[in-house]
């Protein structure tokens, strides 16, 4: 059993739909009431581009990205999920036409180990002992081998059509142990569901799944 | 690992190691991208579409190309996204919720400046409903507009985390939710309708 502590917790949720960018400026959200004017004044809010072809803009807690057959969503505050579910969900209802088709539920979790755990994870999921024999009559010297990255797939069973896809890597500098786990919960919309209420009904699983999932993994090794 | 070195795959004599994104961060694209551009870095890209790195920048500029391995750069453009992403987060509080609660303000007393609301565990859902009493100035001043009696928001209780202190805390967020789009509705009705004409 390893130690590991969490130190970053994230959420980005994207909506596969049609999209004008150009109609998402600061002032669409407060007009609709969909974030307080106070967290999008000229102090709290930096835009980065607002044309037809991408709008793009943050503040302290959110990051709003919308292209032509996208909207992604995130905050690195995860006191703030459900304000990002409560936000997609509302444009997505006040804006009906846009087809929703998809929509993909993203969890970020990063967690500190030590430098025996950190490697004990490589090890579970991609044992040296056999990439180093795979490698044979590779100078030592040319480095160690070691786990980049690890992408695990799961069709979904629950009431939705999707699947789960689960990636590993390590995220933080040697001296500092860090592995990352992004889980993306990927849903697709069918013509008979409201894509806002599938974000609404669905978002606590997906909070709840996430986390147990990737608590799973790691007690798994 | 990190310690491959992404960047000695290029053969360029100011390469940087892999292994440093700190100082990919900083000296690498400080050599790449006008003065002053740096301080966008969390709005660069990094491409491999055609086995190049193209960094980009507000959208619109590309600059800097050097042919390297495409699968080195799918994972250097992913690590050095989410250390970018990193750097952003140092400046704000990291907040590490281990509880969480969904709220409904069931009366708001002014005069004793607090509201009382029942609360629904989210994080273990077969806890019974609970009821609890907040002081009004736990209520996030950019959601005055929206505190009444009705309204709703999760209440966090973990740790805040900034400067390396560790705080145990909660915080207060109440929801915007727009409710169902008018198609939503109107088909709940709908469907209620054909329903009642069962029983008729």
């Amino acid at each position: 059993m390893i130690n590991y502590q969490k130190v970053r917790d994230e959420v980005a949720c994207v909506a596969i739909a049609s999209f004008s960018p150009e109609i998402f400026h600061p002032s669409w959200f407060t007009k609709h009431n969909l974030i307080s004017d106070a967290e999008l004044g000229d102090d709290e809010c930096k835009i980065d581009v607002i044309h037809q072809e991408m709008s793009r803009f943050g503040n302290s807690w959110l990051r709003f990205e919308a292209l032509r057959d996208r909207i992604q969503i995130s905050t690195t505050d995860f006191t703030r999920s459900d304000n990002l579910k409560d936000l997609l969900s509302s444009i997505l209802s006040l804006l009906t036409e846009s087809g929703c088709k998809q929509i993909g539920f993203n969890r970020i979790l990063s967690y500190n180990l030590n430098a025996k755990d950190y490697h004990a994870v490589g090890n579970a999921f991609a044992p040296k002992k056999m990439w180093d024999n795979a490698f044979e009559g590779v100078d030592d010297d040319f480095g160690t081998v070691g786990l980049k990255s690890l992408e695990y797939r799961l069709n979904r069973s629950d009431s939705y059509k999707g699947h789960y896809l689960v990636k590993l890597f390590p995220s933080g500098p040697e001296e500092k142990p860090e592995i990352t786990v992004r889980v993306n919960d990927h849903v697709e919309v069918r013509s008979d569901e409201d894509p806002a209420l599938v974000i609404q009904e669905h978002w606590r699983d997906f909070e709840n799944m996430s986390e147990s999932l990737v608590n799973n993994i790691l007690r798994s090794v | 690992m990190l310690n491959d070195t992404f960047y000695d795959s290029i053969n360029d004599k100011d390469a940087v190691p892999f292994d440093s994104l700190d100082a990919v961060d900083s000296s690498y694209f400080s050599k790449k991208l006008p003065t002053g551009d740096l301080e966008n870095i969390n709005h660069h890209v990094l491409d491999s579409t055609d086995n190049r790195t193209h960094v980009k920048y507000d959208s619109w500029t590309a600059s800097s190309t050097k042919k390297i391995n495409p699968h080195d750069l799918d994972v250097a453009a992913e690590l050095i996204a989410h250390r970018l992403q990193s750097n952003e987060r140092k400046n704000a509080p990291q907040w590490l919720v281990q509880n969480k609660w969904v709220g409904y303000v069931s009366h708001i007393d002014n005069e004793k400046g607090e509201f009382t609301a029942r609360l629904q565990d989210v994080t273990q859902p077969d806890n019974p409903q609970e009821v609890a009493v907040f002081p009004t100035e736990d209520v996030s001043e950019a959601d005055y507009d929206i505190f009444s009696e009705g309204a709703t928001f999760t209440w966090s209780v973990g740790y805040s985390i900034q400067n390396k202190s560790k705080v145990r805390g909660g915080v207060i967020r109440f929801s915007r939710f727009k409710g169902a789009s008018e198609k939503s509705i109107a088909d709940a009705k709908k469907l209620a309708e054909e329903l009642d004409d069962l029983f008729d």
